[in-house]
């Protein structure tokens, strides 16, 4: 998904003399690739709820379908149109705002119910999770990769990259798990479910977000950490540092004032994948711990057959990594001058 | 019925029958009719007086946006967790099996058993301040016909409701179209639960249960409030009952370790056996008639040969199908439903497995070598893993079984009530109404299609008969043509396993239905 952007850049840039900036030119590009595979996301995505056995009406009525019932139901949610109207309804229904709305709920109220307001507050928790991880992840990992790569060798750095090799290897339903028995069943500190109280916000008792954030964080700042750790290796032997080192600077400036600039821009690009990892590691961690997000929504969706549901879920879930792709993408040329200015 | 049920250790390690000795020894008189709950008062007597209070919170395996207060569309068990909560029965099973009157007190029949006037309870009003009465039952009983979806819809097409009539208000006349002798027995399914007459807007619910809807959100919980105005005088005795989706079996125990719930639904085998030795939770065992059998259909190759069909029930090794799907829990199966319900015949010699026979009925058939397909799934605990170790059976029998494992999330709506050779899955529920419902030649879910026009007659008979001995006599004669030509292979019964903290007190493991009935009204919390 993270596609170089210097020959894209170099291209925009050749033949036009027009007094537009270059990153211009290059962010549209980027915004025109991401809308035509959302196009396709969404084919996929309608074709995958399609593949699936059964449908919302024989997973409403379970074992209790009859023929009857099912044809009711059916009926009733104009799910024997064709397969091409259906998409094309869903599709413009979206693309002018509208989520449609989830045919597992009025296949049990009668009523239709717009999916806009069944997911407001499971989005808002979601954002909660994202959030707190991604504010922890990015400064964390820096910190941990500076310092270990500036102890290249020694007892911190082996200490930062042996963790951090276990933790990228453990699945985040494996830490998720450990992570319940030590700190929720054995010491008894955390709730080991995050399950927020009906009428409650997740800011009710934020401690539920411990352990889901700690399961989330895990993966991604080991890996993220090694990355940093990398490129900053890189950047640290380069000749331009060495250049700054014998003109006498103190090693904290060329450490902090040339080298880490340079190192940041792989390491953005790393972090950009890694909170793009965290959407999916979500939906994994959200189901361990009964956290009510959009990606435990997600998978109930799933089994309850509720395709309008899971569409609209996994386009919204779809629009965010491609974003987060693009302000990535962007934020690497401002980094890098060198690709800024096309040769 | 308690005999059977008497003779499992209960989590706590006392039996039934030690449990209800020791409440007699404390003075409490058990008796069989009249007394509510008898053994959930015995048992908070044995112990101490019920506090009063509190939040009682539950962790339900939950159904997502499909979850429903409406009782014609409710599907998964968190649904008939609600209902119970929300509304009452007609008639309720209790967790030793018997049955207990609620918002019936009386059913009297005709000479031909085909009219019924049924009686119902004075004094009992909705929670929205409506005296309850017959305009009620009658309208709910018309509410679930007019369905299409209803899970009780075969439980009510025997009545003749057309020519329904109100007598007063709180009794009303049922005609039927055959004679059923026994028919408070078909009002314990909870998709019966009693609605108010004209009552349609289901998100906002009125009922006459122990407890008053404030909030839900499918997929995530509900809070139901204490009804102060309840029937069942002095109850409920917590202030509010808060139900929770927690889809995850590891996550639901998680909940229920660290405090956050008092009770959940459905441990695997493999949590209760581990849980039960740790001593932390208590483990509710529920034994009762729930059973996870494997079909042979009677019209479909090989199974169309009575002998096959024999031969294949004489290649189970039961007790260690027992050992191997259910970790050791439940009970041996005799082929036949509704163990430790009435009329169960438990007259027939036990059947173990038996190779040389089971070869010598398939050769007389001429079907030795036989290669079958075994339709499972891991849709119900313990299917797939019986299925598997019942194919390693058939193998000294010299017949191939490929277990073809299915979509659980499809596996009874896709080739279910096809197949030849499939496995099943059957909650309590009365033996008439079993019969009725699987084994007819109309039945609803003709599992293994066993269409005989001699057996349905006998089923009539037993069913019309109104002297309990003759009847007995007539259901264990159907029940004897089932064990020795039926395409069931009942191998065991399952039993509800459920884990509750040790603060909850007033709940009994029941064998009819999860977390002891969800009877929540007897719950308290210390």
């Amino acid at each position: 998904m993270t596609e170089l952007a210097a020959p894209d850049l170099a291209l925009a840039d050749v033949p036009s003399r027009r007094r537009r900036h270059p990153l211009v030119g290059f962010v549209f590009r980027r915004i025109a690739a991401g809308i035509v595979t959302l196009f396709i996301v969404s084919i996929l995505l309608f074709a995958g709820t399609n593949v699936l056995p059964g449908d919302v009406a024989s997973a409403v009525l379970g074992r209790d379908s009859t023929p009857a019932g099912l044809a009711a139901i059916r009926k009733e949610l104009n799910l024997n149109r064709p397969a091409p109207e259906r998409y094309w309804n869903w599709l413009s229904g979206f693309v002018r705002g509208d989520l449609g709305s989830s045919v597992a709920s009025q296949a049990v109220s009668g009523r239709p119910t717009p999916i806009s307001g069944l997911i407001g507050d499971r989005i808002r928790n979601t954002a909660v999770l994202a959030l707190c991880t991604v504010l922890l992840l990015v400064p964390l990992s820096i910190v941990f990769g500076v310092l270990s790569a500036m102890r290249a060798g020694r007892t911190a750095d082996h200490a930062v990259t042996t963790i951090s090799l276990g933790l990228i290897s453990l699945p985040e339903f494996v830490t998720g798990t450990l992570l319940i028995l030590l700190l929720a069943q054995w010491l008894g500190l955390l709730p080991g479910v995050s399950l927020i109280a009906i009428g409650d916000t997740v800011f009710t008792n934020p401690s539920i977000l411990v352990l889901p954030v700690l399961t989330l964080l895990a993966a991604s700042l080991a890996q993220t950490t090694r990355m940093v750790r990398a490129g900053m290796l890189e950047v640290l032997r380069s000749d331009y540092v060495e250049w700054a080192r014998l003109c006498g600077h103190r090693e904290r400036d060329v450490v902090f004032r040339y080298a880490l600039r340079n190192a940041l821009a792989p390491t953005v690009q790393v972090i950009a994948l890694n909170v793009q990892w965290l959407v999916g590691g979500i939906i994994v961690t959200e189901y361990v711990f009964g956290y009510p997000g959009i990606g435990q929504a997600l998978v109930q969706a799933v089994s309850a057959r509720d395709v309008p549901y899971v569409l609209s879920v996994g386009m919204l879930i779809a629009i965010v990594y491609i974003t987060l792709n693009v302000i990535a993408d962007v934020l690497v040329v401002l980094l890098v001058p060198r690709l800024r200015t096309a040769q | 019925m308690a005999s059977e049920s008497g003779r499992e250790a209960s989590p706590s390690g006392i039996t039934r029958r030690r449990l209800l000795e020791r409440a007699a020894a404390a003075g409490i008189v058990v008796g069989s009719a009249g007394i509510f709950g008898a053994a959930e008062n015995a048992f908070g007597a044995a112990l101490a007086t019920p506090k009063r209070g509190g939040t009682l919170r539950i962790g339900m395996v939950g159904g997502g946006q499909s979850e429903t207060l409406d009782p014609n569309l409710a599907v998964s068990t968190i649904d008939t967790c609600r209902m119970l909560t929300l509304y009452d029965l007609l008639v309720h099973a209790r967790p030793d099996l018997s049955l207990e009157m609620r918002l019936a007190t009386d059913f009297l029949p005709n000479k031909r058993a085909n009219l019924w006037t049924i009686k119902l309870r004075k004094g009992v009003v909705w929670h929205n301040g409506k005296p309850f009465g017959a305009d009620d039952v009658m309208y709910t009983l018309r509410r679930i016909a007019g369905s299409k979806t209803n899970g009780a819809l075969p439980a009510v097409q025997p009545f003749d409701l057309a020519h329904m009539r109100k007598v007063n208000a709180h009794e009303f006349e049922l005609p039927l179209h055959v004679p059923i002798a026994d028919l408070s027995s078909a009002f314990v399914f909870y998709p019966m639960v009693i609605v108010q007459n004209g009552w349609k807007n289901f998100s906002k619910p009125v009922g006459t249960g122990a407890f008053m809807a404030d909030k839900f959100k499918p997929g995530q919980g509900s809070l139901f409030t204490r009804n102060p105005h309840y029937w069942m005088s002095g109850l409920p005795y917590v202030d509010a009952v808060e139900i929770s989706s927690i889809p995850d079996s590891a996550a639901r125990l998680n909940a229920l370790l660290s405090g956050q719930v008092d009770a959940v639904e459905q441990l695997t085998f493999a949590q209760a056996k581990d849980q039960q030795q740790k001593g932390q939770i208590r483990v509710l065992v529920g034994n009762g008639p729930q059973i996870v059998p494997v079909t042979m259909s009677a019209d479909l190759k090989p199974f169309n040969d009575v002998r096959v069909r024999q031969a294949f029930r004489l290649m189970a090794d039961r007790p260690a199908l027992i050992a191997g799907a259910q970790f050791g829990y439940g009970q041996i199966g005799n082929d036949l439903a509704g163990k430790g319900l009435k009329w169960y015949a438990s007259n027939l010699p036990q059947r173990h497995q038996d190779i040389d026979k089971a070869k010598f009925l398939l050769k007389k058939a001429g079907a030795e070598n036989l290669d079958v397909t075994l339709y499972s799934s891991t849709a119900i605990a313990g299917m797939l893993e019986s299925a598997t170790i019942f194919a390693q059976q058939a193998k000294k029998a010299g017949v191939t079984v490929h277990v073809n494992n299915g979509p659980p999330d499809t596996y009874f709506t896709s080739k279910y009530l096809k197949w030849a050779f499939g496995q099943t899955n059957w909650p309590a529920i009365p033996i008439p109404n079993w019969i009725n419902e699987s084994l007819t030649s109309k039945a609803f879910y003709n599992e293994t299609h066993w269409r005989r026009p001699s057996f349905d007659k006998l089923v009539l008979k037993a069913q019309a008969e109104q002297n309990t001995a003759k009847a007995t006599e007539l259901w264990h004669e159907v029940q004897k043509v089932l064990y020795d030509q039926g395409g069931y292979l009942i191998w065991g019964f399952a039993p509800f396993l459920d884990g509750v903290s040790k603060k909850v007190n007033g709940v009994v493991p029941s064998g009819f239905f999860a977390l002891g009935n969800f009877d929540f009204q007897h719950f308290w919390l210390s």
